[in-house]
Formats: C-alpha cells, sequence, structure tokens
C-alpha cells in the first residue's frame, strides 16, 4: 500500500520534525525575552530560566508521547487492515472456483484448492516446489518455456492456449491456460489460469463424431435414395418402352382380323374383338397416365411465375374445340398468378378443368367456374362446376391413384388423374381438397403458397 | 427412276409387320428393308459385315429408328449416322413406344428429323404411318447424294 508507507516513510516524521522546530525555536526566541520584560532581579531570573528549561522538556515529552502514540496506532491499524486484506484475498483466491497458481522461475510457489484438486492432490506439499513442466504433457514443453520467457522478460501476459496437462497419477486432461506476470515473495513469477476443459473437449469430439456419423448416415441414405430413383427411371422407363409394344399387337391384330377375316367371324366374334381392341387401348390409356404421374415425382421444379386465369382460358378453348356440339358455361377471374412450375400447373389444370367438362356432360345448363377466394390472407383457387358430383363419404379416395367414383361407362377416365393433380400440389407444398353432392357439382379448392420450401421433396 | 427403298429399324417382329400392314394399308409400295436390331442397321448403311458388297451409293429414302433395340440402341445408330460423311444427310425419323423427355431430348439434338410416337391404337398407327409417308416419301425432297466416294 502505497498511501500508507509514504505516509509513514516522509510525510509524518518530517512534519513533526518542522513543528518541533518551529515550536522550539519560538520558544527559544521569545521566551526569555519575555522573562527578561517580566524579571529584573538576575538571582530570581536564573531560577525562573531553569523552571521554564523544564516546562520546555515536560511539554515537549508529553507531545512528543502523544504524537508518537498516534503514529503507533495508526501503524497497528494500518497493518491489521493489511493482514485483514492479505486473508480476505487468500480466502477469495483459495476458495476460487477456477484452478489459480503461482510459479516462479518455472517452480510452483502457490496453488489454490481448485488446482491442487486439478493435479490430483489434496496437499499442496507434493507440488510446492516441483517445476510445472513435470505437470504438462512433452508436446507442449517447447512452447510452455517460450510462455514463461516472454513472461519474466517481456513482462506480458499470454493469451489462453489449450494443452494437454498431467495429474499427479499421470492421467492426462484438457486444460486453458492463460497467465499474467506476477512478483511472489520478491520473485519474478506468473499467476496462472488453468481451466479444466476436458469436458469440454469430450464433448466437442462427441459432437463431431456424432457430426461424422450423421454426415455419414445422410450420405448413405441419399445414395440408396438416388439408388432408388435410377431404379425407377429405369423402371419407367422400360414401362414406357415395352409395356405398349405388346399392346399395339393385340390392338392392331385384332384390327387385323376384324379387317382381314370380316367374313368368317359372326356378330359375336366381332364384338369380342372390338371388346379386346377396347381394352387394350384402356390399358395404354391406363400406362401413359402412369408414366406421367410417375413423371410428375420424378420432375424438377422449375419455379415461375404463372398466370393461371390465361393458363385456364387456354384448356377450355382446347376443350370446347374437342366437342364443338356442347356449350358449356365458362366464367374465369382475371388476373390470378401464382409461382410455380408452369408445366405441372398446367397439368394440374388441365385434369381438373377435363373433369370439370366431362361431369356436366349430362347437365342441360352446364357451367364451369374458376376463380379465387382469400382465407387468412391465403390464396384459394376454386374449380366449380354444377355437374355430376359425388357422394362426400368417398371424398377420401379422390386423390388416391386407380379410385374412381364413376362408371367408366358414363364418364370416362382412368381415375390417375386427380392423384397426379394431388401430388403435383403436395410437390409445390399446397393443399388440395373438394366439397361436392351427387348430382348438384364439384368445387375443388387448392392452395400453392408464395413461398415455396427450398430443396426438392422426392414424394 | 425406281422408288428408293424405307430402312426399318425393329427388333419387334409385331412391330415390323403392323408397318408393314400400315404401309400397304395406305399404298406405300417402296420396299421395306427391316434391321433387327442397330449393328444390323448400320452395316446395311455401311455395306458391312452382312451387307458386305452392298452398293452403299443406294441409300434409303428415310429411316425409322426404333430407340430400344437389341446390342446397339437407335440413339447411338443416329449418332454414327450422323457422324459418317456418307450417311449423315440421310432423313431419320424416330419411331417408337416412349415419348420419355430424354429421348426426345437426345435424339433431336443428335439431329433427328422427326420423333414419332406409335400409338396403341391400330387405327391412329396407320394414320401415322400414311402421314409419315406422305411427308417423307412424297412430299419431302431428298438431301442430294454426297459428291465423290
Amino acid at each position: 500500500m502505497p498511501e500508507i508507507s509514504s505516509q509513514l516513510k516522509s510525510y509524518i516524521p518530517s512534519r513533526t520534525a518542522i513543528v518541533y522546530a518551529l515550536v522550539a525555536g519560538i520558544w527559544i526566541a521569545f521566551s526569555d525575552h519575555l522573562l527578561g520584560l517580566m524579571v529584573d532581579d538576575p538571582g530570581i531570573l536564573i531560577r525562573f530560566q531553569t523552571y521554564k528549561g523544564w516546562f520546555f522538556v515536560l511539554v515537549t515529552a508529553i507531545l512528543l508521547y502523544f504524537a508518537l502514540r498516534r503514529q503507533v496506532l495508526l501503524l497497528e491499524q494500518k497493518s491489521q487492515q493489511l493482514i485483514l486484506h492479505e486473508r480476505q484475498f487468500r480466502t477469495l483466491v483459495d476458495n476460487a472456483s477456477l484452478p489459480i497458481f503461482i510459479q516462479t522461475n518455472g517452480v510452483f510457489a502457490y496453488l489454490n484448492r481448485q488446482a491442487l484438486n486439478l493435479y490430483g492432490t489434496v496437499s499442496p506439499e507434493s507440488l510446492l516446489g516441483r517445476p510445472v513442466l513435470e505437470r504438462v504433457h512433452p508436446q507442449h514443453h517447447q512452447e510452455v518455456l517460450a510462455r514463461i520467457r516472454l513472461l519474466n522478460e517481456e513482462k506480458e501476459s499470454v493469451p489462453s492456449l489449450e494443452q494437454i496437462h498431467l495429474r499427479l497419477d499421470g492421467l492426462e486432461f484438457f486444460v486453458d491456460v492463460s497467465a499474467a506476470p506476477f512478483q511472489f515473495q520478491g520473485r519474478d513469477g506468473a499467476v496462472v489460469f488453468a481451466q479444466d476443459i476436458t469436458e469440454k473437449k469430450k464433448f466437442e469430439m462427441e459432437l463431431r463424431e456424432l457430426n461424422q456419423q450423421l454426415e455419414q448416415r445422410v450420405r448413405e441414405r441419399t445414395a440408396r435414395l438416388e439408388e432408388v430413383n435410377q431404379e425407377l427411371e429405369a423402371f419407367s422407363y422400360s414401362v414406357s418402352h415395352d409395356l405398349r409394344a405388346p399392346l399395339r399387337g393385340i390392338d392392331g391384330f385384332s384390327q387385323a382380323l376384324l379387317e382381314d377375316y370380316h367374313d368368317r367371324l359372326d356378330d359375336q366374334g366381332r364384338d369380342y374383338l372390338q371388346r379386346v381392341r377396347k381394352a387394350s387401348q384402356r390399358m395404354g390409356l391406363l400406362i401413359d397416365d402412369l408414366l406421367k404421374l410417375s413423371r410428375v415425382s420424378r420432375a424438377e421444379l422449375i419455379v415461375t411465375t404463372v398466370n393461371l386465369s390465361r393458363l385456364a382460358e387456354d384448356v377450355l378453348v382446347g376443350l370446347a374445340e374437342s366437342e364443338p356440339e356442347r356449350d358449356v358455361e365458362v366464367v374465369v377471374e382475371q388476373g390470378l398468378t401464382v409461382t410455380a412450375d408452369s408445366t405441372l400447373i398446367q397439368i394440374v389444370l388441365e385434369n381438373l378443368l377435363d373433369n370439370a367438362w366431362k361431369f356436366t356432360r349430362y347437365n342441360f345448363l352446364p357451367r364451369v367456374e374458376f376463380g379465387r377466394r382469400m382465407v387468412n390472407d391465403e390464396q384459394v383457387f376454386f374449380l366449380k362446376d354444377n355437374g355430376a358430383g359425388f357422394d362426400m363419404t368417398y371424398a377420401g379416395k379422390l386423390f388416391t391413384a386407380f379410385q374412381r367414383l364413376h362408371s367408366p361407362e358414363r364418364f370416362p377416365g382412368t381415375g390417375i388423374g386427380l392423384a397426379t393433380t394431388a401430388r403435383i400440389i403436395r410437390r409445390h407444398g399446397g393443399k388440395i381438397w373438394a366439397e361436392a353432392e351427387p348430382d348438384k357439382g364439384a368445387t375443388f379448392f387448392f392452395t400453392l403458397p408464395e413461398v415455396l420450401i427450398t430443396g426438392d421433396q422426392l414424394v | 427412276m425406281s422408288r428408293k427403298n424405307i430402312l426399318l429399324v425393329e427388333d419387334n417382329p409385331d412391330d415390323v409387320l403392323l408397318t408393314r400392314r400400315a404401309l400397304q394399308k395406305n399404298n406405300i409400295l417402296n420396299e421395306l428393308v427391316v434391321a433387327e436390331d442397330g449393328v444390323e442397321a448400320l452395316d446395311y448403311l455401311f455395306g458391312q459385315g452382312k451387307y458386305a458388297g452392298r452398293d452403299v451409293r443406294i441409300q434409303p429414302q428415310v429411316i425409322l429408328l426404333d430407340i430400344k433395340l437389341p446390342r446397339m440402341d437407335g440413339i447411338e445408330v443416329l449418332r454414327r449416322i450422323r457422324a459418317n460423311e456418307s450417311t449423315r444427310l440421310l432423313p431419320v425419323v424416330m419411331l417408337t413406344s416412349s415419348s420419355e423427355e430424354r429421348d426426345r431430348l437426345e435424339t433431336y439434338s443428335l439431329g433427328a428429323n422427326s420423333y414419332i410416337r406409335k400409338p396403341v391404337d391400330f387405327h391412329q398407327f396407320i394414320d401415322a404411318v400414311r402421314q409419315l409417308g406422305l411427308y417423307w416419301l412424297v412430299l419431302n425432297e431428298s438431301p442430294p447424294l454426297p459428291k465423290g466416294g
């Protein structure tokens, strides 16, 4: 404590001396003169002078006593304070939850409880006076020596560093070590903070291992998925090429029979052959629709802004041209746009409008309407017709492949169109559902999120 | 001047028979040369193997080429036809079961002149062959023969 020591060393002694010199000087200068004015008799004067001398000694002795007593009390108080401070700091350091030790000349000079604990002991004697390097893994010796040099010579703190240290029983552990220059018991050294990071390291290593395992698993899964995808691709490619050829044979040769052997077949025989042809053609359609469904799942989504209104109108024009004899009232809300894959969304509209067109066939005043409603700030598109409708009991089957709610005689179809439609909507992250009543028409609703989920999901 | 022939590259005998019938139905009387796979097709075009010694100055008016073939597929056949000086200008019509996007993309990239998907319905098939014959054998002017050789 510089404040106390300077006070004790120079300020107070010199002040005391100056005050004494002043008082004594004034006394000597004026007391004889004053006495001379008051007393004339030389005999009495001498006696009084002697008394005055005694008086001076008495007063200065008393003053000295009080001054010294004050100094001593002050000193005692200060040293008590010092001892208290020292004890407080020592307790603080001893009980600190962070391991702290002091090294001087590379040797342990002090260790707190946590530091002892860190090295696997409770008695300071087993470490005090031992070289720090004994507790450091040999791979770090060079850098530790360099750090000690830096601390001693440059008086600079050294930044924290991860090291492997050794317990007294030889067990290795990870520590994060930082140090600052520190004088201890008159010797140059350093106060060292050593934090045990073994748990953290272990955790990190486990995490790294888990991550690697996870990555490995993802790689395996991806490879497997790619494999399955390739198999699927090869499968549908083969279906596309190989399954249709026999059908062509069945249909073609049935037709050849009908043409070339017409007169040798009776009506029933010709009817059977027509049925064979019809069945093969239907199977051709089924294969085509199945391929479309699988293509929809495999195709990569290329997202752009799509004008649904215009797309719907184009499809409806095509339908009207295919059946010019029909008169269907068509209502399309203008300016409906979405962000989606235009090729796939066209398939959605084709399937839905095709259905609406088809199922209003037996209606006296057929009507098809395409529009949009806003529900909770979300665009919900709808396609409403007043056709055959269906019983909502079976609505769950609507979007499953090969499920049909009507007879193929009244309404031809493969039962794959809505499955394809639903798959496209789902791949866009949207939803599709329907509401209907038998003979009152059906309404199909679908949503297409504005912001698409990135990453192509495999359906 | 005699009619030039048609080279049909097709491994399925049913399809060969049906194609022949469809041509007849449409009164297309050009000779139909059939190659059962890609290797045989190239042998014919380059006058080698089974067709060694054939006069390769006479080349088909149009090649009807299937894609899925044994030994060498139609895409490779097309690639070789386009790579060879004496055959690179021949009209090649892909006549196949599939309408896979990648097949269409690849064959057109390699310089196929047309891509026709064989319909299952035989009536439609006959109609397709009729239009094909009308276009490639009547309307379309063949490229000039390569000079020299």
